[in-house]
C-alpha cells in the first residue's frame, strides 16, 4: 500500500522517457519498420504475425488479432505500436488503463509508409530516421516505370469466394507505381464476383502461394486467359520497408511477360 | 392445379429477371453471336448459379415442409433442428485446420456434418421405440448451442485470411456455382422428392397425429426414419454446395399454407417452388445491388421473406 502511494504521488514528476526503451508492435508491417528504423534492439515483443526480418522471430509474442493484455503488462513496454487497421478496438482503453503510450500507424497506402516511418522516427529519436526514410524514397522510385501497354493485373487475395486488392489500395499503388493497371474496377477489397472478372478479364493474375492454391487459379483461368504468378503475399500486402522490393519483384514479372 | 401454375409463372419471370442481371452487362444479341466473354457469362456463370439457386431454395423448402410435417411442429425447419448447424461446424472445423484451400473437402465434411447432426439428434430424441417431436426440437437446439460453440472456437483459431473462407460457409452464398453442383443436387432433389411422394399418403395421416396414424395402419416409426433421413441427406448437400441460406425451409412452406392447402401431398411440391422462387430473387439482389461485389444471400431470403409472412400473418387474423 505505501509503495502504491509512493507510485501515486510520483507520477507527475516521472519525466516520460525520451526514448522508448521497450517497445512492443503489434503488427508485421510495424515490426518491419521499427526493425528498418535501427530500434531493433527496443523491442520486447510483438504480434503472432510478426516474422521480419529474422531476428523479430525470437522476440516474446503478445497474440494475433487480440493481443493479450496480460502477455503484453508483463513485458512492460514504454510504448505499443499499432497499425489503424486491423486492431481490436478495445485495444486502446485498456491500454490507456495500464498507462502504456500507444503509438497509431496509419499504413494503407504506398505514400503512408515513408511518411508514417518518419513520423514514428522522430516518435523513437531514431538517428536512422531520415537515412531510412530517403532510403525507402529511393526504392520506391527506383521501380518507377511507364508501359507503353498498361497490363492488366489482378491480385487475388482469396480464391473461393474470391477476394481481390481493388483500387485504392496499398496493393493497387504498387500496380499504378510498376506502370500496370488493376483489372478490378472498384474500391477496396471486396469479395468480387466471377461475371466481373470475366468482363474485365486480366493479362496477368498475382496469387499469394500460401494462401491460395493452384488447383483453384486453375478454376479461375477456365474463366479468363491470363497468366497466373504466385507471389509472397507477405511481401505483397504488408505496407512496409520492403515495398521496393515487392515493386522489384512485380517488374520483374511484368518484364518476363514482355519477353515472352 | 391453380397454385401449381402461379408458383410456376413466378419461378419462370423470377428465372428470366436473375438471367438478364448481373455483374456483368450482358446483350442477347453478343449471345446469339456467340461473343467468347458473353457466352462464358451466360453458360459458364449465370446460368448454373441461377439453376442452383432454384435447386437450393427447393431443396431447403422441401426439407422444411418434411420436418414440420414429421413432427407436427411448425417450427421444426434444417436450422433449428440442428442440420445446417451441423453442415457449418464441418465446414468451420475443417477451415481451422487449414483444408480450406483443398478443392471439395470441406463441403465433403459440410455434408458429413449435416447427416451426423440428424443422426445424432435423431438418437437423443428417440425413446425406447418411439421418437418424441417435443425432445428431438428440444435437442436440435441444444446442439445448436453446441455446434455454436465448436464454430467460435474454430474461428478464433483459424488463421485471419482463412476466415473469409469460414464465413463463406455462416453467411451463404452462390458463389462458384458449378454444373456439377448443379447436376449433383437436382439429382438428389428429384430423388428426395419421388420418396418424399411415395410415403407422402402416410406422412398427411401424421396431422392428426402418431397414435391416430398408427391406428389408421401407418408405419410411424419407419416414415419417420425416412422422412428424416431424404430431409437431411438433401439439407446436407445443399449446405454443402451454398452454406447457409436461412428462413426458406421455416417461411416458404408456411406461406403456401396460409395462402392455399395444408395437406402434405399439395404442400410438397408447391414449397419447393415457392423456395426456388425465394432463392432466385434473394440471390439477384445480393448480385445487383453492390458494383461487380456481392453480399450475403442469407440476409436476402429473410428481408424478401419476412415481410410478407408478417403481412399474410396480419390479414390471417
Amino acid at each position: 500500500m505505501p509503495c502504491l502511494l509512493i507510485l501515486a504521488c510520483s507520477r507527475p514528476e516521472a519525466p516520460r522517457p525520451a526514448t522508448p526503451k521497450r517497445i512492443i508492435t503489434l503488427a508485421p508491417n510495424v515490426t518491419e519498420i521499427v526493425y528498418a528504423l535501427g530500434s531493433g534492439d527496443a523491442v520486447v515483443g510483438t504480434d503472432d504475425f510478426s516474422d521480419f526480418p529474422p531476428a523479430a522471430k525470437s522476440k516474446p509474442k503478445v497474440g494475433g488479432m487480440q493481443p493479450s493484455l496480460e502477455k503484453l503488462a508483463a513485458l512492460k513496454p514504454d510504448m505499443v505500436i499499432a497499425t489503424t487497421n486491423g486492431n481490436h478496438p478495445s485495444l486502446a482503453p485498456a491500454l490507456a488503463a495500464l498507462h502504456v503510450p500507444l503509438f497509431v500507424l496509419k499504413t494503407e497506402r504506398l505514400d503512408d509508409i515513408p511518411r508514417e516511418m518518419h513520423r514514428l522516427g522522430t516518435a523513437l529519436a531514431s538517428p536512422r530516421r531520415d537515412a531510412a526514410v530517403a532510403e525507402l524514397r529511393r526504392a520506391i522510385e527506383a521501380q518507377r516505370r511507364t508501359r507503353a501497354k498498361k497490363p492488366r493485373v489482378l491480385f487475388a487475395v482469396w480464391a473461393d469466394p474470391l477476394y481481390v486488392a481493388g483500387r485504392k489500395t496499398f496493393t493497387d499503388d504498387l500496380l499504378i507505381l510498376t506502370g500496370a493497371e488493376n483489372a478490378v474496377p472498384v474500391d477496396g477489397w471486396p469479395q468480387y464476383s466471377l461475371e466481373s472478372l470475366a468482363a474485365n478479364p486480366p493479362d496477368l493474375i498475382l496469387y499469394p502461394d500460401r494462401e491460395v492454391s493452384r488447383a483453384q487459379v486453375a478454376k479461375l483461368l477456365e474463366l479468363v486467359h491470363a497468366e497466373a504468378v504466385p507471389v509472397d503475399e507477405n511481401l505483397f500486402t504488408r505496407p512496409g520497408p520492403r515495398v521496393g522490393e515487392a515493386a522489384a519483384r512485380l517488374n520483374a514479372i511484368l518484364d518476363g511477360r514482355r519477353a515472352n | 392445379m391453380k397454385p401449381f401454375l402461379i408458383l410456376l409463372a413466378l419461378l419462370a419471370i423470377s428465372v428470366a429477371i436473375a438471367l438478364s442481371l448481373g455483374a456483368a452487362p450482358l446483350s442477347f444479341r453478343a449471345l446469339i453471336n456467340g461473343d467468347e466473354i458473353a457466352t462464358a457469362i451466360f453458360f459458364r456463370l449465370r446460368l448454373p448459379r441461377v439453376l442452383l439457386g432454384a435447386l437450393v431454395g427447393a431443396t431447403l423448402a422441401t426439407a422444411g415442409v418434411t420436418f414440420q410435417t414429421l413432427l407436427r411442429n411448425p417450427l421444426a425447419d434444417p436450422f433449428i433442428l440442428g442440420v445446417s448447424g451441423g453442415a457449418a461446424a464441418g465446414a468451420a472445423v475443417s477451415t481451422a485446420l487449414g483444408l480450406a484451400r483443398v478443392p471439395g473437402l470441406v463441403p465433403l465434411v459440410a455434408f458429413a456434418g449435416a447427416c451426423g447432426a440428424t443422426g445424432v439428434v435423431f438418437l437423443l430424441a428417440r425413446r425406447r421405440e418411439h421418437t418424441d417431436p417435443t425432445r428431438l426440437l428440444l435437442s436440435g437446439l441444444v446442439l445448436n448451442a453446441f455446434f455454436s460453440a465448436v464454430i467460435l472456437i474454430s474461428f478464433a483459431l483459424s488463421r485471419q485470411s482463412d476466415l473469409t473462407a469460414a464465413l463463406r460457409w455462416m453467411m451463404g452464398t452462390l458463389f462458384g456455382a458449378t454444373w456439377t453442383n448443379v447436376v449433383l443436387l437436382a439429382v438428389l432433389l428429384v430423388a428426395a422428392l419421388a420418396v418424399l411422394s411415395w410415403i407422402a399418403n402416410d406422412l398427411r395421416m401424421l396431422v392428426f397425429g402418431e397414435e391416430d396414424a398408427r391406428s389408421r395402419g401407418v408405419d410411424v416409426e419407419r416414415i419417420k426414419l425416412i422422412g428424416f433421413l431424404a430431409g437431411s441427406i438433401v439439407t446436407g448437400a445443399a449446405v454443402a454446395v451454398s452454406g447457409i441460406i436461412g428462413f426458406v425451409g421455416l417461411l416458404v412452406p408456411h406461406l403456401i399454407r396460409l395462402v392455399w392447402r395444408r395437406d402434405f401431398r399439395y404442400l410438397l411440391p408447391l414449397s419447393a417452388l415457392g423456395g426456388a422462387t425465394l432463392v432466385v430473387l434473394a440471390d439477384v439482389l445480393s448480385r445487383a445491388l453492390v458494383r461487380a461485389s456481392e453480399l450475403p444471400i442469407g440476409a436476402f431470403t429473410a428481408l424478401l421473406g419476412v415481410p410478407f409472412f408478417l403481412s399474410l400473418l396480419r390479414r390471417e387474423r
